[in-house]
């Protein structure tokens, strides 16, 4: 290690535990032809039931083993097959690096995959694993989103075509967690909503966990992505470009020597009229994001890396009248990650974000100016104790300063400032441990901010449980439960079809922090190598819900409302593999209730049914033809009882209004009692990819979106009588080269 | 089990194609009271119509008025009853579909007393009854600080303060008051003089020329936003001399500096009640122009029905006389 590495290393650090020293094989996996560490590939020992996964830095360790020589199989679905035999000393610590082939045929990925979901996968039925060349096969728009390749999941809902907001298991918008090289990001759309910040090339794996997340994730109710980026190229100097209807963008990755390696990314929106199709109004909108990382690997597996990503977006009026908006994101992140002692290894990471929203009014006087800041600034460590080849403990801590700033006015034009600083540390424990039909990972996430308002309980100490057993070879039984909090929402309300100004709040001391608990049952069916299905039901419980009081018309009103509410359903998931075909259905069953206000009512986002098809065939040689079909029940709305005009007072003391005119407003019946009708749409994509090298390829591609043109409802306006509908018929084209 | 998911699809798929969209739910017929209550004036108005069917009625081509005409309308407090009567008046905006004249209920000699608890009764037999209770509160008072009087009258003089400021004690409960600069002047029109008033911007931005700014007047402000280092409930506002210059230009300059004598100045504080800011905040909510919200922010404090009833009250400062001829130059 370095001087300004070992600096790094005892500036991130916790002190080392020293445990006996066993026999151990550890090491790290790399993909053979670019040397970017997997993550989620099965390590077994042959012959036994003995096993690991490699961790998101790519590692991994047998712990506890017995001199003697062994058989280590390497294993996943998009590499080939490895064994490697090792001699294991008495008392000896190995380390075995390992790289994998990618596996050359074109169709062992599966859109979700489960092998290489690893031990959590076992354990959690609520766990799911995207490969990056998954999120490329699901047809989309224009390009593979992570967002959108989320959405196939069970248990996730969308409102709209035109936003990637999704809501887990009945919990809002601002319920969801993502995390980015575990950064949180407050605002992970481009252009509304239409597709995510995360561009599939960067990323190396993601995770995405619906309900009752493991112990290191908190601050969120319903659900966390955790997505983990490349390293670059550590072979040779690699790049892609593409061009498709939205944007053009350009990445460039290779080693700068023999132990760096360095990848950056910029993209760019080009083409307005394709903004104009998804958002049905003529917007003038543009975007761009970049990213830039350099890792350094030292012989040792020692890791470094530092790392900036940035992205924006802005919305320029149209006339010098209308007001104009930007966001911008912006994140620094430097990190190490190695095996501090025999069987402990850490990856620790100090981090930065920003991020910016503004409206800039210019001569409009019918809104306000408006801005919202959060500044962050944190430490953060993972910690795991390979104990024995059978348990492992995880802890950690995340220790940051947010800042956050709002100066706004709400829609009733009233003056709303939140400004807010604290110190929040999280801290977790986890103990997982494996038997041969058993496993169990138990642990804790502890936010002692909340001591103060709640006392020593569990929503200080935040349980978290996940449970599973083998009834038979095939058949899996899982029971997982975990209770969550979260103190900072947005002011926005998911009421809202379309909402353009979102910003984030800390909740002030007096407001109880959310909290919900998430129960979840289920099994798991692997009938054939490639192929499972899982059935789940969960229950989940928001004991305490603080709303932003989005009808305040009065300062004597208060900021927040307090609520609670419950969701609960039923999950299929079925991914079926054949030899020409591969197939994945998810299908949800849901209800969900909150109540606020004195009010009780099925949020926006509470769909009944929803399924989902997804299916790949390659009938040709380095042809892939893509298509997903989506069926969803009618989401809640108010209906329109009736219409009175209603006086407008704009100026209390300047005018007369008994003698006024008033304009209509509609009154509304029960709050979201009606349903819209049923959504479906089909999505085709075809991709021929041209070869004209061993590593460059040239690729093109067509995707139609909506392919038999359903007119879905986006909204109705009450007043024009006006369906708005979602997108239509939609061909999108894409070329891309990499080399 | 297989093909019990392959089902799913194909059922839903069959569900959903005989979905329906009915936007408009079982009418509800409910009365819009509406009435604002004046300090200033002792006759006071209470509109009085109802929803009408959104199934039956287009709201943008909608034409006629849901007048309630046979509702007795009345307000009780402090040992009194006012009975009020029907009435026609004409529209303030005459080209509405509405057509002229409007249906109104009227009370005269009736001017809200101080801190007393007003009901207000609204019963037709054929739409049934609604009420509403609101607290009166008194006039506030608004005085001016430091040498206004010689700011007024002199303002380019080096004794003149650089603003004008006065500072309005609010009556307790009043969550938002408003404040006017009124400049009273006479003008030579065909051989008479008449007298006039002219309300003073708070602030302007200027323009080209001195008779090209654009005026800033007062807004609807929040109790507790100008009140550092007062006493409770006091608040202070401060009005830009380079805005009383400019309207004292402006009006020498459009009528003729020997058509015009000024005459004196004033000071205006305007309160409102709870009920009525809420309405007020409620009925000029703002929306991003891109951002779709289906429900609308309302506010009644009309039990059984929706609309307002409210109070507001007038105040004026003591009467600043000022020479015929003010020197801005």
């Amino acid at each position: 290690m370095s001087r300004s590495g070992s600096v790094l290393f005892i500036i991130l650090s916790f002190p080392v535990f020293l445990f006996p020293q066993l026999g151990d094989i550890h090491g790290v996996l790399t993909d053979s032809s670019n040397g970017e560490r997997l993550s989620f590939v099965s390590v077994q020992i042959a012959g036994t039931t003995r096993g690991t996964t490699t961790n998101t830095n790519g590692f991994y360790m047998l712990a506890g083993l017995a001199p003697g020589t062994y058989e280590i199989i390497f294993s996943s679905l998009s590499f080939q097959r490895r064994t490697v035999t090792v001699q294991l000393p008495a008392g000896a610590s190995k380390t075995v690096n390992v790289r994998l082939l990618p596996d050359d045929v074109q169709m062992t990925e599966v859109v979700i995959n489960a092998e290489r979901a690893g031990k959590m996968k076992d354990l959690s039925a609520s766990m799911h694993v995207l490969d990056p060349e998954e999120l490329t096969k699901i047809p989309v728009a224009v390009q593979g989103d992570l967002l959108r390749a989320v959405q196939v999941l069970p248990g996730i809902v969308t409102t709209s075509d035109v936003s990637a907001k999704y809501y887990v298991r009945g919990g809002s918008g601002d319920q969801n967690l993502i995390l980015f090289d575990h950064m949180k990001i407050y605002n992970p759309f481009h252009a509304f909503g239409v597709f995510s910040v995360f561009d599939p090339d960067l990323i190396n794996s993601t995770e995405v966990f619906t309900g009752a997340f493991p112990a290191e994730f908190g601050n969120r109710l319903s659900s966390v992505i955790n997505v983990t980026t490349r390293g670059g190229n550590t072979m040779r100097l690699a790049g892609t470009a593409e061009v498709n209807s939205m944007f053009s963008k350009l990445q460039l990755e290779g080693p700068l020597n023999k132990n760096v390696s360095a990848i950056g990314h910029y993209r760019r929106s080009m083409f307005k009229d394709a903004f104009n199709t998804f958002l049905k109004s003529d917007v003038p909108l543009s975007f761009y994001d970049g990213f830039g990382k350099v890792t350094v690997e030292t012989d040792n597996n020692v890791r470094y890396t530092a790392e900036y990503f940035f992205s924006g977006d802005d919305v320029a009026g149209k006339t010098a009248s209308d007001a104009t908006y930007q966001w911008r994101s912006e994140s620094y992140t430097v990190s190490v990650s190695s095996l501090a002692s025999d069987r402990l290894y850490f990856h620790s990471m100090v981090y930065s974000s920003r991020f910016v929203t503004k409206r800039d009014i210019n001569n409009n006087a019918l809104i306000s100016d408006a801005s919202s800041e959060i500044k962050e600034i944190g430490i953060k460590s993972f910690f795991t104790k390979y104990a024995d080849d059978q348990s492992q403990y995880h802890f950690g801590f995340d220790f940051s300063v947010p800042e956050y700033l709002n100066t706004l006015r709400n829609s009733a034009n009233l003056p709303v400032v939140f400004e807010s600083a604290s110190l929040d540390l999280s801290a977790w424990l986890r103990y997982e441990y494996t038997q041969e039909r058993f496993k169990y990972d138990i642990g804790a996430h502890i936010a002692p901010a909340l001591a103060k308002e709640y006392g020593f309980s569990m929503s200080v100490i935040q349980p978290r449980v996940n449970l599973s057993y083998a009834v038979q070879d095939d058949l899996f039984a899982k029971l997982s439960y975990g209770r969550v909090t979260q103190n900072a929402i947005t002011l926005n309300n998911e009421e809202d079809v379309v909402s353009l100004f979102e910003s984030w709040v800390s909740l002030p001391n007096g407001i109880r922090a959310s909290t919900s608990d998430h129960y979840v049952v289920g099994m798991e069916y692997r009938y054939q190598p490639l192929s499972n299905m899982t059935v789940q039901t969960y229950y989940k419980k928001y004991s305490s819900l603080s709303l932003y009081n989005r009808n305040k018309t009065s300062l004597a009103d208060p900021d927040y409302v307090a609520g609670d509410g419950y969701s609960y359903g039923l999950e299929g998931f079925l991914r079926h593999k054949e030899d020409w075909y591969e197939l994945l259905m998810t299908y949800t069953l849901g209800w969900t209730n909150v109540t606020a206000d004195n009010i009780t009512y099925p949020p926006r986002y509470d769909r009944r049914h929803t399924i989902n098809l997804a299916g790949m065939v390659s009938p040709l040689e380095n042809v892939e033809v893509t298509a997903r079909w989506e069926i969803g029940s009618g989401l809640p709305f108010s209906q329109t009882t009736g219409f009175y005009d209603r006086i407008n007072v704009v100026d209390p003391f300047r005018e007369t209004y008994d003698k006024a005119t008033g304009k209509p407003i509609a009154t509304l019946g029960e709050k979201n009692a009606a349903r819209m009708p049923w959504y479906h749409r089909l999505d085709l994509g075809a991709h021929y990819t041209y070869r004209y090298s061993a590593t460059t390829k040239a690729k093109i591609g067509i995707n139609i979106i909506n392919a038999y043109d359903k007119r879905n409802i986006l909204y109705y306006d009450r007043y024009s009588e006006q369906t708005v509908y979602l997108l239509p018929f939609y061909p999108s084209f894409t070329a891309r080269v990499e080399f | 089990m297989k093909q019990f998911f392959c089902l799913i699809p194909a059922a839903l798929l069959f569900l959903s194609c005989n979905s329906t969209f009915e936007p408009n739910g079982t009418y509800e017929e409910r009365m819009i009271i509406f009435s604002v209550l004046k300090s200033t004036t002792d006759t006071q108005y209470v509109r009085v119509y109802s929803t009408y069917d959104p199934s039956t009625n287009n709201p943008l081509t909608h034409s006629v008025d849901t007048e309630v005409t046979d509702a007795v309308v009345t307000v009780s407090g402090g040992g009194d009853v006012v009975t009020f009567h029907d009435t026609v008046v004409v529209r303030a905006d005459t080209t509405t579909l509405y057509g002229k004249f409007m249906h109104t209920f009227v009370a005269y000699k009736f001017k809200p007393k101080p801190n007393v608890a007003y009901k207000l009764t609204v019963a037709s037999p054929t739409k049934g009854t609604v009420t509403s209770s609101i607290i009166s509160f008194p006039a506030g008072t608004v005085t001016t600080q430091g040498n206004v009087q010689s700011t007024l009258t002199a303002p380019n003089a080096p004794t003149s303060d650089s603003s004008i400021r006065i500072v309005v004690q609010l009556a307790i409960d009043v969550p938002a008051y408003l404040t006017r600069f009124i400049l009273r002047y006479k003008e030579y029109v065909n051989g008479v003089w008449v007298m006039r008033e002219r309300e003073v911007p708070q602030y302007i931005r200027k323009g080209s020329s001195f008779d090209n700014f654009t005026p800033f007047y007062p807004e609807v402000m929040l109790r507790g936003q100008n009140s550092t280092g007062l006493f409770a409930g006091q608040e202070s506002v401060n009005f830009t001399k380079e805005s009383y210059i400019a309207t004292v230009r402006l009006l020498k300059y459009t009528i003729g500096p020997s058509r015009i004598e000024f005459d004196g100045a004033y000071f205006i504080l305007d309160q409102m009640s709870q009920s009525l800011f809420s309405y007020y905040s409620a009925t000029n909510q703002t929306a991003d122009k891109i951002s779709i919200r289906l429900d609308q922010i309302d506010y009644t404090n009309i039990e059984g029905g929706f609309g307002l009833f409210a109070m507001k009250t007038m105040s004026e400062s003591f009467y600043i006389k000022l020479p015929i001829d003010i020197d801005v130059d």
